[in-house]
């Protein structure tokens, strides 16, 4: 949170300040007004399958698999990032990668996320600009549409990476390996649709629902389970559409999520990442930064004791209100958050008295994202005449130093941060946080190359993610005794 | 300043420093998201939160048993929406400075639902109302369960404090003393009111050292109310069966399922 450049002037205001960070927010795809997600929308998504910037090159399974399990790991999110030097990173994305298996992240935080970066140049041969006759065609344009004779790589069916195998029966469906093949036979009921359907499109992946069983590709390993497959099949629906209580179904509804695609196919539910700016008083932020004080502090006689009175009189009428409007307790969960939206705290200094189980990096992040609650991303890389602002630190641990960040393998330069993942996008994964090895974390921090270093023939340059967790975290499940939790680091 | 921001930045959303490409999605949200949807529903950033929010966790006993850290003050009003809150002291505190002196204001509040709950915040801050709002915060966050008992005969609801128990800070130490039935509470104003928020409806007191510090004598009295569960009485004697904490409740049930839908 601290300023990097405190020793400049106040009146200094345009040199060496802080950008502003762009925060992102999770929502369902608008299928109705913009249809589902393309490559050449050129969007920012989380769940679902990745969109591939490079089309004909696209990520083996091989390089994406957990450290610590060897499975396949699940992608997280996309994020078009467009650079302006060099020429090649005028289309960016960073693709960011983790292992759905919570117990892999507790074990150790290295390998569960990884993060990778893919652009192409203003003129490639995959995309061209929607056919525009204005001149500032290249500044402004209405969009981008695909080229026909850019070439497609096959893509698994369930995870969406390069699917060198086929569908024995079929022919149709690609896979990456063994265990999706089996995946899409078993749980995608692909048994009962192969050979029924084409195949789908990535385009039209995204409409794809339960209730349509597309294609499915199965080998042969499986051949005893067909006959009782009928009556298995059936209950196993069954099954599914039960697990969900009604306060699940009605979340889940609110934000379109598919739950049943999401335990079928082993992906995150499809959401669409909107931008918007984040506003706030800077001013107001940095005056409460204030020194220490400890000990030095005299009481003092000022006329402040009639505002005091005011304001409690002001706050006892306050209640006396609510208490009439809400007949006493109020018992549902939104009044009780509502009537106490007031008092969270606007812009305040860090400086506290009580112990609590929070630390001060806490309070500042807590305090920072109460004005917009639902974001899931920071992004901070946005100009480039301005510093980069600081990571929002969750905790006063674990704070990765510059040594722990590897420098980009191509140029040598140290990585800088480009973007922070919030645990708020934990509550759109759609997982089950009561398991004891659910997916958990603070904030990831995606550190990338300011650079953009381009080599030629290597498509998918990878990144830095490190991972912090909050501080006191007394998760292991009876036991007792809380001490700091363990530093973490991610190389 | 922010006037001065949209000048610089002439594109419209979207991630990144490069000029503005793509079509129009990703930018900006749409409507009725930005409006007062959010302001009203709490998202949960922790874990703990994220369970309470799914309803996983029936009550803040839980809570306590496995001494969980809550860190979102949510969470405290979920369980408990009843609570009452107190302002005990506004206190300005100075510091001297090159360029004068700085006062800010202390706040003491004292939060609880009168029926085994208490916390106390103290938060200093530059106004009145910022220090309050955040003292409250603070609060109920530290919220802490009050353990009860009986002086003589175990009849009707437990109405004192179990045993003498005692609270240091500072040089302030008050102790409580179980009182019988319809003593109501022997104390200076400031721990009565503490107790009274707690739920305790009988005790004797007896406070030693500088009790005029009234930041130290509140939380002296915070800290013997807490040590009522913290003490081994008798009936304590006997072996616990533990439980399965929140976080591993569920996995058996969800094994079970499992097994059916493969077989």
């Amino acid at each position: 949170m601290a300023d990097n450049d405190n020793h400049m002037d106040q009146d200094h205001d345009n040199a060496l300040e802080e950008a502003q960070v762009m925060l992102g927010f999770a929502e369902p795809v608008d299928l109705e007004e913009h249809g589902p997600l393309l490559a050449e929308d050129f969007c920012s998504k989380m769940g679902g399958l990745p969109i591939w910037l490079n089309p004909e090159h696209v990520l083996d399974i091989k390089d994406m698999s957990c450290d610590q399990c060897h499975k396949p790991m699940t992608f997280l999110l996309q994020l078009y990032s467009p650079e302006d030097h060099p020429a090649e990173a005028f289309h960016r994305v960073i693709y960011v990668f983790c292992c759905k298996n919570g117990a892999c992240h507790k074990k150790s935080p290295q390998g569960c996320f990884k993060v990778v970066r893919s652009q192409l140049g203003q003129y490639n041969p995959y995309y061209t600009p929607v056919s525009n006759d204005d001149e500032d065609a290249a500044e402004e344009n209405e969009g981008w549409e695909p080229l026909e004779t850019s070439k497609h790589a096959k893509t698994c069916f369930v995870c969406g990476m390069y699917g060198p195998k086929v569908c024995s029966r079929c022919h149709k469906v690609s896979y990456c390996s063994a265990e999706h093949q089996s995946i899409h036979w078993t749980k995608g009921l692909h048994k009962q649709l192969c050979g029924t359907q084409p195949p789908p499109t990535p385009a039209n992946l995204s409409e794809l629902s339960i209730s349509d069983n597309k294609e499915s590709k199965d080998e042969s390993e499986e051949e005893e389970e067909y006959d009782e497959d009928g009556n298995v099949i059936e209950k196993k629906k069954k099954a599914l559409t039960q697990t969900l209580t009604k306060e699940q179904q009605d979340y889940a509804n609110k934000l379109d999520i598919d739950y049943k695609l999401v335990e079928r196919m082993n992906r995150f539910p499809e959401l669409e990442i909107i931008s918007e700016a984040e506003i706030f008083d800077q001013e107001a932020l940095e005056e409460g930064l204030a020194d220490e004080s400890s000990g030095d502090e005299q009481e003092a006689e000022e006329g402040w004791e009639e505002k005091a009175a005011a304001l409690k009189l002001k706050r006892e009428k306050k209640a006396a209100l609510l208490a009439k409007k809400n007949g006493g307790v109020s018992k549902s969960l939104e009044t009780a958050e509502s009537s106490m939206n007031a008092l969270v705290p606007v812009g305040d200094e860090i400086y506290e008295n009580t112990k609590t189980d929070i630390d001060s990096a806490f309070l500042t992040f807590q305090k920072r994202i109460a004005l917009y609650p639902d974001q899931v991303l920071r992004y901070a890389r946005m100009e480039y005449e301005l510093t980069t602002p600081e990571p929002l630190y969750v905790s006063d641990i674990g704070i990765p130093k510059a040594d722990d960040i590897p420098p980009c393998p191509d140029c040598g330069q140290q990585r800088t941060f480009e973007f922070q993942i919030l645990p708020q996008m934990l509550n759109y994964l759609g997982i089950d946080h009561s398991a004891a090895d659910a997916l958990d974390f603070g904030t990831v921090l995606v550190y990338s190359c300011k650079e953009n270093c381009h080599v030629e023939g290597k498509h998918y340059q990878p990144e830095v993610a490190a991972v912090q967790h909050f501080s006191e975290d007394g998760m292991q499940g009876g036991n007792m005794t809380i001490g700091p939790n363990v530093s973490v680091s991610s190389k | 300043m922010i006037g001065g921001w949209a000048t610089v930045m002439s594109r419209r959303g979207g991630f990144g420093r490069g000029r503005g490409r793509g079509g129009d999605r990703g930018r900006g949200r749409g409507r009725g998201r930005g409006g007062k949807d959010e302001k009203e529903t709490w998202t949960p950033v922790t874990k703990l939160g994220r369970l309470v929010k799914d309803r996983k966790i029936q009550s803040i006993e839980q809570i306590y048993l496995f001494s969980l850290p809550i860190k979102e003050y949510q969470i405290v009003d979920y369980f408990l929406p009843s609570l009452k809150d107190e302002v005990m002291k506004i206190m300005p505190v100075q510091k001297q400075t090159r360029a004068g002196q700085r006062t800010r204001f202390k706040a003491f509040v004292v939060i609880g639902d009168s029926n085994g709950h208490v916390g106390l915040g103290v938060k200093c801050s530059k106004e009145v109302a910022t220090a309050i709002r955040g003292a409250i915060i603070l609060a109920k966050l530290s919220v802490i369960p009050v353990r009860r008992g009986y002086w003589g005969s175990i009849l009707n609801e437990p109405h004192t404090v179990p045993c003498k128990v005692t609270g240091k800070c500072g040089s302030a130490v008050t102790r409580l003393v179980p009182a019988p039935r319809g003593t109501g509470i022997v104390a200076a104003p400031v721990p009565k009111k503490l107790l009274q928020l707690a739920g305790v409806t009988d005790c004797y007191t007896q406070a030693f050292g500088s009790t005029r510090t009234l930041g130290n004598f509140v939380k002296a009295t915070f800290a013997a109310i807490g040590n009522t569960y913290s003490y081994l009485t008798p009936d304590l004697w006997s072996e616990t069966q533990f439980t399965m904490s929140p976080y591993q409740q569920y996995t058996d049930f969800l094994a079970k399922p499992q097994e059916k839908r493969r077989a």
